[in-house]
């Protein structure tokens, strides 16, 4: 396997503007106090970490957390001594994890929308064309795969888990791996409904938490084998030893109470890196400052790392950035290591019994072997990494052949209410969004058992939970900030059907999130085909969606490319690297283009369902029977 | 005055559609059932979500219901209180 060494970092959030400055603002006396918020117009009394918009080079971009990744972008570049010219003889894949970026979310074009104005489609092109990783694809002229990953706020350390896959298998021999964000009207008015924000300078695993602040940011490692980065002159001094990636299958956005998901993944993350918890200056913990985090994840680390135990949580110097977090908090750590320093915890004063072990309260001098970072997330969305100094290069270990188990398909017959209804009452789940019964159903008409340690759940959607989404700017645009529903911001993030598949059927291995318009579906199940050849799980689910909705309409009237059927629809496609398993062939990903016709925008491509035609004895799929759209084109 | 019945049965299937509940209908909703928990299941966003529908749809400012657990033990308690403090 290729080594994760990282060769280069960028990093904007509110330490400051690349790495010379979050360096020393680590450990300065005086750090910035979050505000209240000056780009979102609210009444609420909620403090957040903004960021100055970078002016260089993005004007043109209105998606903010995409003008940050291409800030720090530029500085991770420079630093790993590498042009874009030079990033196109090597096999580069992108891997993103955002939020915002994500979300259609802009008030204003979905207010002329619900009017049934779609003459000026707004915000809905740059969300179509800005998708961050297949923009950096096509920003850098590479061909390599391209995943924006909205796994909520792991997304940013499950872009650096998919970094080291690619590596590991050979699939990639370079990656930029990252995440963006910024503070949105509809996260900042969601977290508030959830009453997890908190007016005071948050104050991370302190008995008198009373939530967290949310804040911009952006960070992006470059990730290869030190042997390539020294070619160029680059010496890499830490590799991405390890990463651990486990799902609660549990509640939407509440973790699990024992944390025994965690606790797999940092032990997961700890064993691929060849480590023991004694081999672990410190944590870099997730620490968001609300009441549940910090219980639960400060009782796994003292639990794992015993009174030995040196963590902080940064989050008191950034705020909470979301999907950016888990790739400026890896940024900081090999800050950190390198200097042979971890910071302090800011902001922690008083001890509790829930908080086993308290934080570092003053900048501890370490040996700079390795450290973990760790991030939770909505959906029980556990990761762990593990940076560590470099080992020697060795070989990757090569894709292996999959094979397909099952594979089903909701058009034609879409799911009438009492299917969903019993589907819900046998897996419990009270009230799960539509995208959401979409894809549990497609996801049951596999017929056969899906869960396990060992199974990964990727899901994939070019619009997310848009109808849930639209109601939550319904509540914006209609009712006060105090009475914002909170179940319609966790519903529409883009892994809620992730979090319910995983409930349902007990899915507890690699889960991801991903969104995107650039053949989405052949992306994920080349990430299902990577995760089983590196045995990162031994089963795949891959579950494609698509919804309804207004802003989805008005989305697919953009579209210049490919000829999707404008429908509702799901799929599933159950992989496995067993051959004992093989019930439908191995899968053939081919050459897809853009502009090969798929069902639904997310969705299959049409060669694909042609192939499982044959193979797939209930249906006798045929194309042309599949149901039309619902809307009228 | 409202009948008792009725108002009870057109509230049930409010907090159907309000919550978006998939598993269950309003015949599910039984009277002296507790809301929470072992009964009708609903967690503390339900709570929140009821509490907020309550503004919206029968003008209950949320500052009536503050510290009042009571009105939440079951679904005939929650009926009640609304259907006594109710403005529209």
């Amino acid at each position: 396997m290729s080594r994760a060494g990282i060769s280069g970092i960028g990093v904007v959030s509110a330490l400051g503007d690349g790495a010379e400055r979050t360096r020393s603002a680590l450990f300065a006396p005086s750090p910035r106090l979050p505000e209240k918020p000056h780009r979102i117009r609210t009444e609420l009394d909620l403090a957040v970490f903004e960021i100055p918009i970078p002016e260089d080079g993005a004007g043109d971009i209105p998606s903010l957390p995409l003008r940050f990744l291409l800030h720090a972008l530029d500085e991770a570049l420079n630093s790993a001594k590498l042009t874009r010219e030079s990033l196109r003889t090597r096999r580069v894949g992108i891997a993103v994890g955002t939020t915002v970026a994500c979300q259609l979310d802009n008030l204003e074009s979905h207010s002329r929308f619900r009017r049934g104005d779609f003459d000026d489609l707004g915000a809905v092109i740059p969300y179509v064309n800005n998708m961050p990783a297949e923009y950096l694809r096509r920003f850098l002229d590479v061909d390599g795969p391209a995943l924006t990953i909205s796994n909520a706020c792991s997304s940013g350390s499950d872009a650096l888990m998919i970094a080291l896959e690619w590596l590991r298998t050979g699939r990639c021999d370079l990656v930029i791996a990252g995440g963006c964000d910024s503070v949105s009207k509809v996260a900042f008015n969601g977290f508030n409904a959830l009453r997890v924000s908190s007016p005071a300078p948050c104050r991370p695993f302190d008995a008198e938490r009373s939530g967290l602040n949310l804040g911009d940011a952006a960070g992006v490692l470059v990730l290869e084998a030190p042997e390539a980065a020294r070619k160029r002159g680059v010496e890499v001094e830490y590799e991405l030893g390890g990463a651990g990636k486990t799902a609660d299958g549990f509640h939407i956005t509440q973790p699990e109470s024992s944390g025994k998901e965690l606790e797999r993944a940092i032990r997961i993350a700890l064993r691929q890196a060849e480590l023991t918890p004694t081999d672990i200056d410190f944590v870099n913990a997730h620490g968001t400052g609300t009441l549940v985090n910090d219980r639960v994840e400060s009782a796994v680390l003292a639990r794992i790392f015993g009174e030995n135990l040196r963590y902080h949580s940064t989050k008191a110097l950034t705020g909470h950035t979301l999907g950016a977090a888990g790739a400026i908090e890896a940024a900081f750590t090999r800050l950190m290591l390198e200097m042979r320093r971890a910071a302090p915890s800011r902001r922690y004063e008083h001890a509790s019994e829930e908080i086993p072990v308290p934080p570092l309260t003053a900048a501890s001098d370490i040996p700079g072997g390795a450290a973990v970072s760790t991030s939770l997330a909505f959906g029980g969305s556990n990761a762990a990494l593990v940076l560590r100094k470099c080992r020697a290069d060795v070989p990757d270990t090569g894709l292996c052949d999959v094979f397909i188990s099952g594979f089903s398909l909701l058009p034609p017959a879409a799911p009438e209410r009492d299917e969903l209804v019993s589907l819900c009452r046998k897996y419990a789940l009270r009230r799960p969004d539509r995208l959401t019964q979409l894809a549990l159903a497609a996801a049951e008409r596999i017929g056969v058992e899906l869960g396990g340690d060992d199974t990964a759940l990727i899901t994939v959607t070019s619009y997310g939970p848009a109808s849930t989404t639209c109601r939550v700017l319904d509540d914006i645009l209609d009712y006060p900030e105090e009475e914002i529903l909170p179940t319609g911001f966790s519903h529409s993030v883009i892994n809620a059907a992730a979090s319910y598949l995983g409930a349902a059927h007990r899915i507890h291995g690699p889960t991801f999130a991903i969104v995107g318009f650039e053949d989405p579906f052949r992306e994920a199940a080349d990430l299902a085909k990577v995760l089983l050849s590196s045995h990162a799980c031994r089963r795949a689910l891959v579950v494609a969606a698509e919804e309804e909705s207004l802003t989805a309409q008005a989305a697919e009237k953009t579209r210049r490319t490919g000829t999707p059927l404008r429908s509702e629809g799901a799929c599933a496609l159950l992989l496995s690297a067993d051959p004992a398993e093989n019930r439908l062939g191995t899968l053939e990903l081919g050459e897809e283009t853009t502009a090969a016709p798929r069902l639904f925008s997310c969705g299959v491509p049409e060669t694909l369902i042609r192939e499982l035609e044959n193979a797939v004895p209930w249906s006798r799929i045929t194309l042309d029977r599949l149901t039309p759209s619902k809307w009228s084109s | 005055m409202e009948d008792v019945q009725t108002f009870r049965r057109e509230l049930k299937e409010n907090l159907v559609d309000w919550l978006q509940l998939m598993d269950k209908t309003a015949d599910d909703i039984k009277d002296e059932e507790p809301l929470f928990k072992e009964g009708l299941g609903l967690d503390s966003l339900d709570a929140v979500e009821i509490v907020i529908m309550m503004q919206r749809k029968y003008g209950i400012p949320q500052s009536a219901v503050e510290n009042k657990r009571e009105i939440f033990a079951t679904f005939a308690s929650l009926a009640d209180f609304i259907m006594a403090n109710r403005t529209k």
